[in-house]
């Protein structure tokens, strides 16, 4: 009797014949469940639902480049399904490259075995699940510590307790549920690591700013707590939640881009059950902590707030807290004093080191640089040969700034023309 | 797999690599025309580029199909576009590549 699980698969490519082929081939009799594919796109949506147990790529998709999409969907997702490469060019170079990349394994489209795909699959497969397993562990240590290991606070866990305690105890206090505002919109531009670094240098600010016996940690995936003890008045907590505001909105220079930064703070009190201390406030009207149902925050640390507070009236507070906060990524350049050049020629991004070119647009030009567009997100080295297509003049350029799919150069050789 | 499925599956292999044939010999009737675009010498780097990426194609999906000369054939036209072989040397394989297919897949 087979025990293996089922796996689903997908398979990108752009030649519409070889996906049938090879689909039908690997999805009959053998357990596994194809999904066809021929754009980044679908692959993107596919991931982003949790569907796959594996990938299989083209290198040559269409005009984009396989170790690229790859390099992408890691960066995007933190635990993607492992990925194969499937090229054409068959080569022990080009293998080199797809495992240092982090493709899971290497297969020729030339001659193709399909017995050989399968096998493939499945060691991928299984080599994922042991990971998969290792990191559920390491996750279910993780929420058992009083520290919070990626920022230094105290853990969900412990943060559950004290409420638990301040509750049972009937003891005043004052809960601040604090959410990164944009975090999701950061994490989709720059990338999960990045993300991760947003967070940390979002809670070493925090902690930082707690006063007294106050404590901070996480709640729920994303988000801090800060329970201050002895804090009910009213005008105590505004005061408190404007200083958070101000402390927690500042830029911060992530890689090659600068993050605004801002929170989006609620307040619930304790002690109280028939006369809460104070409105629910907000700052800043960030979709996502306004979209989270009011009780899920308390419930994820394993704590009720002893009043679900009322909507919160803006005019309440003091003009700057009420007010949504700036929040958005800039790129560094945005003092540049040259006026710039509107351009629209498409080039080459061409990584020596790498040995691949990554289509892009050049979007505006001064004597100094380029802004250029990327089709989607793509990590550039510090310097690189800038392709021109059609006129074939390359220019060897540093990289200033990158913002998502927007990147701006610096020429590195004087008296330039595209 | 009992034999009423087995026959279903061989017989989408065969409808498969039947419309593998045919565009077979429809690249090597686009195969002729890139000769005369590169005799043509309009945009040599474009028509370049054209010929690199069909014989990719080839190369990578022919033995797929059970086409390993075809297969072997679009390589060695890849490699010269690659190795930037002379026109000449070029025009020399992609008819060495058209021979390859209309060897392998006789007009019906």
């Amino acid at each position: 009797m087979d025990n293996r699980r089922s796996i689903a698969v997908a398979i990108v490519d752009d030649d519409r014949l070889f996906l049938d082929y090879v689909g039908h081939n690997l999805g009959v009799g053998t357990g596994i469940r194809v999904l066809k594919m021929s754009s980044e796109r679908e692959l993107v949506e596919a991931v982003a639902q949790s569907r796959l147990d594996c990938i299989i790529l083209d290198f040559d998709l269409g005009g984009d480049n396989g170790l690229v999409i790859a390099q992408r969907i890691k960066a995007r997702f933190a635990s993607p399904p492992p990925i194969i490469m499937l090229t054409g060019a068959g080569s022990e170079r080009m293998a080199v490259k797809a495992f240092r990349s982090g493709f899971s394994d290497y297969v020729s489209k030339r001659n193709l075995n399909i017995g050989e795909l399968l096998t493939a699959v499945r060691d991928a497969v299984a080599q994922w699940d042991i990971q998969e397993a290792a990191r559920s562990d390491i996750a279910r240590m993780k929420q058992q510590l009083t520290l919070d290991p990626t920022t230094g606070l105290f853990g969900a866990a412990s943060m559950a307790a004290k409420l638990n305690q301040l509750t049972q105890e009937n003891r005043a206090f004052t809960a601040l549920l604090i959410d990164i505002i944009d975090l999701v919109e950061i994490r989709q531009k720059l990338g999960h690591t990045s993300a991760d670094e947003v967070i940390h240098r979002f809670a070493d600010r925090l902690k930082e700013t707690a006063t007294g016996g106050d404590l901070t940690g996480r709640y729920a995936d994303d988000g801090f707590i800060y329970i201050g003890e002895n804090l009910h008045e009213k005008a105590g907590i505004e005061t408190l939640m404007t200083r958070l505001k101000q402390a927690l909105t500042f830029s911060a220079t992530i890689g090659t881009a600068t993050v605004r930064l801002a929170p989006s703070i609620r307040a619930y009190g304790g002690q109280d059950d028939q006369d809460p201390h104070l409105d629910q406030v907000s700052t800043g009207q960030p979709s996502s902590a306004s979209d989270r149902p009011k009780t899920h925050s308390a419930s994820a640390v394993g704590a009720v707030p002893s009043q679900e507070l009322s909507p919160s009236h803006d005019s309440a507070l003091p003009s700057d807290v009420a007010a949504k906060p700036d929040t958005r990524i800039d790129p560094r350049d945005d003092l540049r004093g040259e006026r710039r050049q509107r351009v629209l020629k498409r080039a080459k991004i061409v990584d020596d080191g790498l040995n691949i070119s990554i289509d892009c647009t050049v979007r505006d030009m001064s004597s100094k640089g380029l802004r250029l567009r990327l089709d989607s997100y793509f990590a550039p080295p510090d310097r690189f040969q800038l392709m021109i297509v059609g006129s074939g003049t390359v220019q060897p350029v540093r990289l200033a700034w990158q913002v998502g799919d927007e990147l701006g150069v610096e020429f590195l050789a004087d008296g330039v023309s595209i | 797999m009992s034999d009423a499925k087995a026959a279903e599956f061989q017989s989408r292999v065969d409808e498969l690599k039947r419309r593998f044939g045919a565009r077979l010999r429809v690249n090597a009737d686009y195969l002729s025309a890139l000769i005369a675009e590169l005799d043509a010498d309009t945009n040599r780097d474009e028509c370049r580029e054209k010929i690199r990426h069909l014989a990719h194609s080839l190369a990578g999906v022919a033995g797929t199909f059970g086409f390993s000369v075809i297969s072997d054939a679009g390589a060695n036209l890849e490699n010269a576009v690659l190795d930037d072989a002379s026109d000449d040397q070029l025009r020399a394989r992609m008819q060495a590549t058209i021979d390859t297919i209309n060897r392998e897949m006789p007009a019906s």
